[in-house]
């Protein structure tokens, strides 16, 4: 993960008569280092030997939009924010915004202060489209890792919560795959509503992927969240059991060898660490003991939570 | 037609596919409005309360089974409508409803009626030990959400009805079926349809007046219509005075139903009733 001080490197392809002077100075005062290229083919050169974290294309410099179509179809680099800077008289020229694939662009001429503010508002977006789960739309591992250690530096009073579906492969195999998604919906819809409404907002739920969420809330809250997290989805997690299943408690799907087998109704599993009883230096601390309650709590029927008593890891 | 009134169907049912607010009475808006301002009234009393307006939990059931939070089809209590939207949600709902203007007097017994439906229906479920009670209530509350719509699309035309029903001393959605074609329960499926409401409200919904054309949740159906019929019955008919049509034989096939058990629901839905008349206060009519 990278550090927020770190220099975000910007890569400036433009025309040899324009000068990147003053856009330079500005950016590089706000702490980015800008790298301007006047051919695209050594721009792009670059792009793959040192990528940057965003890249700003002047429509006036020969090869722009070949430049910025190869960067947008490769899988990896298709990512990076991609600006175009241009000139009114040329939007009539240019082909539909829908085939083009840049983030954002601005008219010549523009303030350098306008730029950063936008390369910041497209570093924001791309972390966050990135990094979010495309069913649940929670921030995935990297806000993840990053918000645990944020907590961890601040000495936060929170506690760090770990959530998993019990017999969710069996819930899916029975179902289907469709239904496996709406539970992970509702299991994030859930977790979000409780943990908005009793932190103010101020709590954090991450999806971590597959059927395991996270979330923090403030130590004190964490029993109370969790009681009314379970309660919720015990309540709502009916919905999607077919009324046969209900009425006799299991489901039915089968086991590694395919033998058919009963399976327990969908519940859920919590793990907790309260920060206030435990020490933790590193967000994999953390996951490490989540995996050791999450054994206990699961040896108990039904949906459970469970917070960790141990000052550490070893102790 | 001797009424004179035209509507036609396929423009009118695009009309209704297109609703996207339906409006409440106003004081049950001011009373909504108040009880989320204030932080000491908890979640559940709130939806208690909520589940007493049929507008404004179709409007719960709607935004939770749209694509938007993924749940088509799914959410039919309003208990599981308000786990999966949060509090914020809610708010934002009922602050940005709007309330009724020019309603028609004639509507106003009509929430009085919802709710009585609604009473009545998780009555009969519980009385018969079925599953699920809470969403025969949310189908008996909003079994009639056809009939706003009409007083909202189509005030003269559906004044027009209704005085065409009284002078011609039939049911209303007979006078409905007569004159426009079809009736408020097939606006009620329209909706139902177009919001992608569960077809276990929505088959209630659209079937409540000829139980016996519906091919699923039928359980379902005879018991919205049984609660309607008695409720009608007992003279709490969202308008008064019309004559009641004899109850479909179908729902005797799905409800095995003796003297006594009515004579038992009769007594239980009237207590139901007495306790909740004051939430449509007189002072609207």
């Amino acid at each position: 993960v990278k550090q927020e001080t770190a220099t975000k490197r910007i890569l400036f392809l433009h025309e040899r008569e324009h000068s990147s002077d003053r856009l330079k100075s500005v950016l590089t005062e706000k702490g980015y280092t800008v790298f301007s290229f006047v051919d695209a083919t050594d721009a792009f050169t670059a792009v793959f030997s040192e990528p940057p974290d965003v890249i700003i294309v002047s429509t006036g410099t020969a090869g722009w939009e070949d430049f910025m179509n190869r960067i947008k179809k490769d899988s990896v680099y298709k990512h990076l924010p991609l600006l175009l800077l241009t000139k009114e008289e040329m939007l009539g020229s240019m082909m539909s915004f829908r085939d083009l694939s840049c983030d954002d662009f601005f008219l010549f001429p523009v303030s350098p202060e306008e730029i950063l503010l936008r390369i910041q508002l497209r570093e924001t977006n791309a972390t966050l489209n990135l990094d979010a789960n495309p069913l649940t739309r929670l921030p995935g591992n990297v806000t993840i890792m990053a918000t645990i250690q944020k907590t961890i530096d601040g000495r936060e009073e929170a506690a760090l919560c770990y959530l998993d579906l019990d017999n969710f492969k069996a819930f899916n195999d029975c179902y289907g795959f469709a239904r496996g998604d709406e539970a992970l919906r509702m299991t994030g819809r859930i977790v979000t509503n409780v943990v908005n409404k009793a932190s103010n907002s101020d709590g954090f739920v991450g999806h971590i992927g597959g059927d395991d969420f996270f979330f923090i809330v403030p130590a004190h809250l964490a029993k109370q969240c969790c009681q009314q997290i379970i309660e919720n989805f015990d309540l709502v997690i009916t919905t999607l059991i077919d009324d046969k299943d209900k009425d006799r408690g299991f489901i039915e799907s089968k086991d590694r060898k395919g033998n058919p087998q009963r399976f327990p109704i969908l519940s859920a599993s919590i793990a907790v660490i309260d920060l206030t009883i435990t020490t933790i230096n590193h967000p994999g601390e953390a996951s490490a003991i989540a995996g050791e309650l999450k054994k206990a709590v699961k040896k108990k029927e039904g949906s459970n939570f469970m917070i960790n008593r141990r000052k550490s890891l070893k102790a | 037609m001797e009424t004179g009134i035209v509507i036609d169907k396929a423009a009118f049912r695009e009309r209704v596919e297109r609703i996207s607010n339906l409006p409440t009475l106003p004081n049950l808006l001011e009373k909504f409005n108040e009880m989320i301002q204030d932080p000491s009234v908890s979640m559940d009393t709130l939806g208690r309360e909520l589940s007493k307006d049929q507008v404004i939990t179709s409007k719960l059931l709607k935004l939770v089974n749209s694509a938007f939070y993924g749940f088509p089809g799914r959410i039919s209590t309003l208990t599981h409508a308000l786990v999966l939207l949060g509090y914020d949600a809610l708010k934002g709902l009922i602050i940005t409803s709007s309330i009724f203007e020019n309603l028609s007097p004639d509507a106003y017994p009509l929430w009085r009626h919802s709710i009585a439906v609604s009473l009545a229906s998780r009555t009969i479920a519980t009385k018969l030990s079925l599953q699920d009670r809470e969403e025969y209530a949310v189908a008996g509350l909003l079994h009639d959400i056809g009939k706003v719509i009409l007083h909202i699309e189509a005030p003269q035309e559906y004044g027009a009805v209704i005085n065409h029903a009284h002078t011609s001393g039939q049911s209303l959605w007979m006078a409905e079926s007569e004159i426009l074609g079809f009736n408020h329960a097939t606006i009620g499926l329209w909706i139902c349809k177009e919001w992608t409401l569960p077809a276990k409200l929505a088959t209630p919904i659209g079937y409540h007046h000829i139980p016996s054309d519906a091919t699923e949740h039928t359980k379902r159906v005879a018991v919205v219509s049984l609660a309607d019929i008695m409720v009608r019955g007992m003279g709490s008919g969202a308008e008064d005075d019309l004559p009641l049509e004899p109850a479909d034989p179908f729902i005797a096939k799905q409800i095995p139903l003796t003297t006594q058990l009515l004579e038992e629901l009769v007594e239980k839905i009237e207590m139901e009733i007495e306790g909740v008349t004051d939430l449509v206060p007189e002072d609207v009519q």
